[in-house]
């Protein structure tokens, strides 16, 4: 039989980036039992087996940016953990739409509170700005940004994009950057619509 | 005031979560008292945020693409199956565990009889929906054919998968234990090989651990896969890796 494959390995996987962390969540939306109690959860509190999914699917999506930004300290089992981010956010989106909201029962699964990453509450709009930054910066920029977010060495960056070596991918990644921020400086409305909260970490 | 390369610095350590709580403090401060600084950091928290979203929108169009993929892919074993699956891996612990306790210490082991001493047959669960699609048919098929132990029928189906098939990694997958569970060593080799080479990093480690096993089955120098596996402590199969490198003659 398949191996089984311990908490600890899948947040180090995750936290190590590149590959080890694509194979951490194959293996979390592998979890068949889990996904079915998030689908579960959310059916039983007005909503649809596609809800269900896509819920599991935004629970994985916080997991997987708590783990990198170390804010999962392996408090309670990891399956614990992703169930009451999927629970949370399910709430939250009842909440948000108005719908009927759900009376709370704590389940064995339910074990931690957890922070909800900022793009996750972003609202329709906001994203729809997001998108147009993104698609000034072209599709290289965008892939050497998103490796180097996901701490990916300039070695790996280079291999991942092609480019001759780490030094190169250096300067791109710093014009690419610089290109971000230029584009963000271009649209003084955007930072009005933007404006995120800053929070003490 | 100015922003100099410190300030940018303090800025991006903060959102790449690097900072000390000795550090926030510094820059809770600096927030408070300094324009410049905040409207710098204003600007490159947009651009993290930016970049944040990004991932996350990546890796659900990754997830949503899983989904597909699965969707219907994975038809569920019916449990008198799964009981006789229950007693074979019983079975095969007993025997596994006999193997240790008899006759790995006396390190009498060909690198053949290693092979099969760490053998253990592949998850021949498909799961999802009871119907299948064209694409899957052929698969499903075959691991039907493998699990019923006809090796040839297994081999000529799941070989006959093709290349542009979504299912034909698993399918080669599937194929190096049915070459294996012939004896066709050289054959399973070849096709783990290409599950390892491939793009799909669901079955990259099993593939090669059982390309390891493949190749100790010939009798073959296989001292490099070896110590590629034993000396990566990340790998799902280190610890087995280890165990045989001490066996091994």
């Amino acid at each position: 039989m398949k191996p089984l494959y311990s908490d600890a390995i899948i947040v180090e996987y995750i936290k190590a980036g590149g590959q080890k962390r694509q194979k951490a969540i194959a293996l979390i939306y592998e979890d068949q039992a889990l996904k079915n109690q998030v689908i579960a959860f959310v059916k039983n509190n007005s909503g649809s087996e596609e809800e269900g999914i896509d819920i599991f699917h935004e629970g994985i999506i916080a997991f997987d940016e708590n783990v990198r930004k170390d804010k999962y300290k392996g408090e309670g089992q990891l399956k614990g953990y992703l169930f009451s981010i999927c629970r949370f956010l399910w709430l939250n989106r009842l909440k948000r739409d108005k719908r009927t909201t759900y009376t709370a029962e704590t389940t064995e699964l339910d074990q931690v509170s957890f922070e909800t990453p900022e793009h996750l509450s972003l609202q329709e709009e906001q994203k729809q700005i997001i998108d147009y930054l993104l698609s000034q910066l072209g599709e290289k920029c965008q892939k050497i940004l998103e490796l180097w977010k996901l701490s990916y060495s300039m070695e790996e960056i280079a291999t991942e994009v092609g480019l001759q070596d780490a030094g190169i991918a250096r300067r791109q990644r710093y014009n690419c950057y610089q290109k971000l921020l230029e584009t963000i400086d271009k649209e003084p409305d955007l930072k009005n619509v933007l404006k995120l909260n800053y929070s003490e970490k | 005031m100015k922003n100099n390369n410190h300030d940018i610095e303090l800025i991006e350590r903060y959102l790449s979560d690097e900072l000390n709580g000795t550090e926030k403090l510094i820059l809770d401060q600096r927030l408070t008292e300094d324009e410049s600084f905040a409207e710098e950091f204003q600007r490159r928290q947009i651009a993290h945020t930016t970049l944040d979203y990004m991932i996350a929108k990546n890796l659900k169009a990754q997830l949503q693409e899983l989904e597909r993929e699965n969707k219907g892919k994975v038809v569920a074993i019916n449990k008198n199956r799964q009981k006789r699956l229950v007693i074979l891996s019983l079975a095969a612990s007993i025997l596994l565990i006999v193997t240790f306790f008899f006759i790995i210490p006396q390190n009498s082991m060909s690198n053949a009889e290693l092979a099969s001493a760490y053998y253990e047959s592949p998850d021949l669960t498909i799961r999802g929906s009871e119907t299948t699609s064209p694409n899957q048919e052929l698969l499903a098929s075959g691991i039907i054919a493998l699990e019923n132990k006809e090796y040839a029928k297994a081999i000529a189906t799941l070989e006959s998968v093709p290349e542009n098939n979504p299912y034909y990694i698993l399918a080669q997958y599937y194929l190096g234990h049915a070459f294996f569970a012939a004896g066709q060593y050289e054959q399973a080799t070849a096709s783990f090989v290409r599950v390892r080479t491939s793009e799909d990093i669901r079955y990259q480690e099993d593939a090669e651990w059982y390309e390891l096993l493949s190749c100790l089955a010939q009798e073959a120098d296989c001292n490099a896969l070896l110590n590629k596996l034993s000396t990566n402590p990340n790998h799902i199969y280190y610890g087995k890796a280890l165990e045989i490198k001490k066996q091994i003659k």
